[in-house]
């Protein structure tokens, strides 16, 4: 009675592999056809290039400003940023791209713009100059590439962005920040609907009478711009600076014309406020008070409007978003691998 | 013998309602089940078709999905007490703990009870001042241990298709199976 249930167990797991093997042939064509199209899209890209050679200096609208910002970090020449900038500059890089390059997605300064100089300084001061030079990693891997330590739990100098910070007779000094996206506890609302920049739908604050403070602006998260490539699929989770990054930094902190206005709506204010005439709050119950400072270090201004089309734009993203996928599919043939390596041993565990 | 798939509809892939639509690609439908990729521009006109999520694909995805975690074991000694500020922190919490990726559903539900969170007087309380750890670890596995023994490929799938950017709630967590 036991021998034909053997055999239909046999047959039964041959017909799985079988049925895996195929999955896995599926799965490679997807890639494959997804391959074709990225290739496809990257080559109109270049098309466009090529013909329109000028066009590309004032992508996304980037003014001088963000040389300048660039400046800015430099001049912090014993920092971890001015550091990495100064590697990056110099292509020096070899070592860097092999280490972490691929992962660290710049310094937190150079990451966003706003529309003008007071507004740069503003934020610029909020956050302070260590937040502002901090690094942004998209995964614990280049936060681990960029400090190593020997078997006594210290710093290996030799390795790194100490390593690479030698081999250019620079030394960091001090603590650095390095934050790593994919440990942020990012946003779970939704996003206004049709918006380019993929705003935060946060709602607007409201005093008991239902009406919103007089001179609320916006929030600090949705008045900074972001480059079309910061906007998605920058994590394993498809999401972008605003959500992950510049949420954890600004929460919820509201920006009013005037100091008076603000103060009016302190029962409203929660994650901290500031007024374009200098007024700061970092947070419920703590005021910055006290004169501005000029900081070393700020956000850049955008100024004039982006000349590359929107369909190249579209086209870009849709190229990030094909990335995207590519990077699921590859989560697939994992799990498949795995399904067959089990069913192969319960086979051989039966033979 | 497998049953026809119930549902058969032009959806468009990309949402302005959905939470994590991207407003990406506006152009990109689904068109019995094939992607097309519009493009309005002269100069980007040559793209070719790009079948990107054919419902049959989906299908065949969310059936190898489905089997995969349906063969995680549920870990039964679990002596720990994770203190946690969120649901989708929990989440993350524990699949490093146990080295176990969460089912999609599990970790749509937590980012809904997240989200349902959202604006209440208490959004910003840690959670687990309201709801004990222990008590919010078992239910996490009680709901996981549902979806991964009882959903149905069909069902995952139709929601893929109406969620481009489903993969954000597929783990990248391969245990040994």
């Amino acid at each position: 009675m036991s021998k034909p249930n053997f055999q239909d167990n046999l047959v039964s797991l041959e017909d799985k592999i079988r049925q895996h093997e195929d999955n896995l042939k599926f799965l490679t064509n997807q890639t494959n056809q997804l391959d074709e199209s990225i290739l496809d899209l990257q080559v109109s890209l270049v098309k466009y290039h090529s013909t329109n050679e000028a066009g590309t200096e004032n992508k996304n609208g980037a003014s001088h400003n963000e040389e300048e910002t660039m400046e800015q970090i430099l001049r912090q020449e014993k920092s971890a940023a001015g550091i990495l900038c100064q590697l990056n500059s110099q292509h020096a890089s070899q070592a860097l791209n092999s280490a972490f390059s691929k992962d660290v997605l710049g310094i937190v300064a150079n990451l966003a713009r706003v529309d003008d100089d007071n507004l740069s300084r503003l934020l610029s001061e909020y956050l302070g100059l260590e937040t502002m030079l901090a690094i942004v990693c998209r995964t614990y891997e280049g936060v681990k590439a960029l400090e190593k330590y020997d078997g006594e739990g210290t710093i290996n100098s030799s390795s790194g962005l100490h390593g690479l910070g030698s081999s250019i007779g620079k030394k960091i000094k001090g603590r650095f920040v390095v934050i790593c996206l994919e440990d942020l506890r990012h946003y779970v609302g939704g996003f206004i609907a049709d918006d380019p920049q993929k705003k935060l739908a946060l709602p607007k604050p409201r005093l008991p009478n239902g009406e919103c403070p007089d001179g609320f602006v916006d929030y600090a998260v949705n008045i900074i711009s972001l480059e079309s490539r910061n906007l998605t699929c920058l994590t394993g989770t498809g999401h972008g600076l605003r959500e992950t990054l510049f949420y954890n930094l600004f929460s919820r902190l509201q920006i009013y014309k005037t100091r008076t206005e603000m103060l009016v709506a302190l029962p409203c204010i929660h994650d901290g406020a500031l007024s374009l005439d200098g007024g700061m709050i970092k947070k419920s119950g703590i005021f910055a008070l006290g004169s501005r400072k000029d900081m070393e270090v700020k956000f850049p201004v955008i100024t004039g409007e982006s000349d590359v089309p929107a369909s190249y734009i579209k086209t870009e993203n849709t190229i990030r978003m094909l990335k995207w996928e590519r990077t699921c599919i590859a989560g697939d043939i994992r799990r498949e691998e795995e399904l067959i390596k089990q069913v192969k041993a319960n086979f051989q565990g039966q033979t | 013998m497998k049953r026809t798939v119930p549902w058969n509809e032009e959806v468009d892939v990309i949402s302005s309602d959905s939470d994590e639509s991207s407003s990406l690609d506006k152009e990109v439908e689904i068109n019995n089940g094939r992607a097309v990729k519009q493009s309005t521009d002269d100069m980007m006109a040559d793209h070719p078709t790009i079948e990107i999520t054919s419902e049959g694909s989906l299908i065949r995805r969310a059936e190898m999905y489905q089997e995969y975690m349906k063969r995680i074991p549920i870990p039964t000694r679990r002596g720990s007490i994770i203190p946690f500020s969120t649901w989708m922190g929990l989440g993350k919490s524990i699949k490093q703990l146990y080295g176990q990726p969460l089912h999609y559903l599990t970790n749509v539900l937590l980012k809904q009870w997240d989200q349902l969170r959202f604006n209440s007087e208490d959004e910003h309380r840690p959670l687990d001042t309201i709801i004990h750890p222990c008590k919010a670890e078992a239910t996490v596995w009680l709901i996981e241990e549902v979806h991964r023994c009882t959903s149905s490929h069909y069902h995952i799938a139709k929601l893929w298709l109406s969620d481009p950017m489903h993969h954000a709630f597929v783990d990248s967590i391969f245990p040994q199976l």
